[in-house]
């Protein structure tokens, strides 16, 4: 069996924290609390590294105790639904690989460009809930507008970045269709038998 | 009572942003399930949502910032990385991981770290300001504190201080390896190995100081290199792309020629050119760059040319088209790989 030493745990910790990270996120949809739990996931596995057989698979183990963590945060936070979860499809496999670093620069570019090209209010909006990580109530204390201008900024930004996005969302979309289709054959099967 | 879609919309929005109260995130799923068309269009502002979210997280983590935020949270105390570790290479299942890493070319902000597995393949020693970097069965590629990057060969070790504070970076190295500089007019790159000195001007390049009879061996790729002496006497020599020094400790000498080995960085690449070569060569390229143990048998055979290029073939995969090409029988054994046959006559 073979131990963890600090300078592998380092090279796990380099190598899965940014997936980790982003795996959280669509879990909590927040980056400090994401950040947090993967960093306990990754202090737990420090704490347990005497009786963990490195030939397994340490990936999964850390996806799943993050994935653990996540589902207990909503649950207390009573922000929890299984269906809408389902929905998302969040499989404790879909880590963040080794990312293709020409598409990230490419679409980091075509969002810039992307939010350069909204309006300045609606640009402020979004770019303070997303970079800042303000919640709607605080960008609408803060620019002095209303919570429901808020939204409307918001939804006017998101339709924008998703005809800007387009090109690099197609194959996304076609297997949502697919798995759309599939959700509501069952869903289907589902009213009809129950 | 129904409500229309851009309230679903915001709605939707909402609860990506993490906004969505219990209630309304019970309303959401119900209103996804009712119709597909409702579940089509979540997905396809989750899409247009993830890929945003996926950019701005990768802008906004500090990898080197997270590590010593966690690192300061682990039980261990600090001093235990001022041990020696010896890490113990696993078998590993997936294939080595050079065969997937593409060229590192980017000189900024990215962190340039080692593949996936858990396996590790190099020892790290702390001294108190000095790290010491060895390549052992695998290639190791690592960053300097200035961001520059160095690809190690296995048997290979470099020596680099945890900052490079002062007037210059200077490494110290033992082995062979490929060096990519960042550039800083401030502050010379300077290589030392034994007393000679390989300062560089901004560059990417090979250092071998293993070659045999106390010589050494500087390739330069682009950029510009001066290979001096440490004795303050001896005439220093500028080295320029595309040439080759080789520098004979003993008698002080760096004679420069025009690399005619498009192989030398084989080693790292896994890209071999071969023109005309004698099969004698080509093995020794082979043996090289995939650390194998291949014998020509005795006799003509060795004389035999070759001609091709193999860019990131399996060890297997080339033995296969020198099989095509030439008479041999390739025999598997114990200690190696032994090549016999007629060949070429």
């Amino acid at each position: 069996m073979q131990l963890l030493h600090k300078e592998a745990f380092e090279q796990l910790f380099r190598s899965h924290y940014k997936g980790l990270c982003f795996f959280a996120m669509q879990y909590v949809k927040n980056d400090e609390t994401a950040k947090e739990i993967v960093q306990n996931a990754f202090i737990s596995l420090w704490e347990k590294r005497d009786s963990i057989d490195l030939s397994r698979q340490v990936k999964s183990y850390l996806s799943t105790s993050v994935r653990n963590k996540c589902l207990n945060h909503l649950r207390d936070n009573r922000k929890f639904d299984n269906d809408l979860l389902n929905l998302e499809q969040l499989s404790p496999d879909a880590l963040y690989e080794q990312p293709d670093r020409l598409v990230e620069a490419e679409l980091r570019d075509s969002i810039h460009l992307a939010m350069e090209e909204l309006p300045e209010k609606c640009r402020e909006v979004f770019r303070l809930n997303r970079f800042e990580q303000l919640k709607y109530q605080e960008i609408a204390d803060r620019l002095q507008i209303s919570v429901k201008t808020v939204e409307t900024q918001m939804s006017k930004a998101l339709q924008h970045m998703r005809l800007r996005l387009k090109e690099f969302m197609v194959p996304i979309l076609l297997l949502f269709l697919l798995h759309a289709v599939a959700l509501f054959y069952s869903l289907f099967s589902t009213y009809v038998s129950g | 009572m129904e409500k229309d879609a851009p309230y679903y919309v915001d709605l939707i929005i909402r609860y990506l942003a993490g906004e969505a109260s219990e209630d309304e995130i019970r309303e959401l799923s119900s209103w996804i399930k009712a119709d597909p068309d409702h579940a089509l269009l979540f997905r396809e502002h989750r899409a247009t949502w993830i890929a945003l979210e996926k950019s701005r997280l990768d802008e906004s983590i500090d990898i080197d910032r997270a590590w010593s935020d966690i690192e300061s949270r682990l039980i261990s105390p600090l001093s235990e990385t001022r041990r020696n570790f010896r890490i113990v290479p696993v078998h590993a299942e997936k294939p080595s991981i050079r065969s997937g890493l593409p060229f590192l070319l980017r000189i900024a902000a990215i962190m340039v770290i080692f593949a996936i597995p858990v396996y590790l393949l190099f020892r790290f020693v702390v001294k108190p300001d000095v790290i010491q970097l060895t390549a052992q069965a695998d290639l190791v590629e690592s960053k300097l504190p200035d961001g520059s990057s160095v690809t190690l060969n296995s048997g290979s070790t470099l020596e680099y201080p945890v900052a490079f504070n002062g007037d210059k970076r200077q490494v110290s190295l033992t082995g062979e390896a490929y060096f990519e500089v960042t550039h800083d007019k401030t502050k010379p790159f300077i290589i030392s190995s034994g007393d000679v000195r390989i300062k560089v001007l901004g560059t990417s390049f090979y250092v071998n100081t293993n070659t045999s009879g106390e010589k050494m061996e500087i390739v330069l790729t682009t950029g510009r290199v001066l290979i001096s002496f440490d004795d303050g006497q001896t005439e220093s020599r500028y080295l320029s792309p595309g040439e080759k020094a080789e520098v004979t400790t003993s008698r002080k000498n760096i004679s420069i020629t025009v690399n005619s080995d498009p192989n030398y960085l084989a080693w790292k690449t896994h890209r071999m050119v071969f023109a005309d070569n004698d099969l004698g060569q080509v093995v020794a390229i082979l043996n090289k760059t995939y650390h194998s143990n291949i014998r020509v048998a005795p006799g003509k055979l060795a004389q035999c040319r070759i001609t091709a290029t193999f860019d990131k073939q399996s060890l297997e995969s080339v033995l296969r088209v020198l099989k095509a090409t030439l008479d041999i029988e390739i025999l598997k054994t114990a200690s190696g790989i032994e090549i016999s046959g007629n060949g070429c006559e």
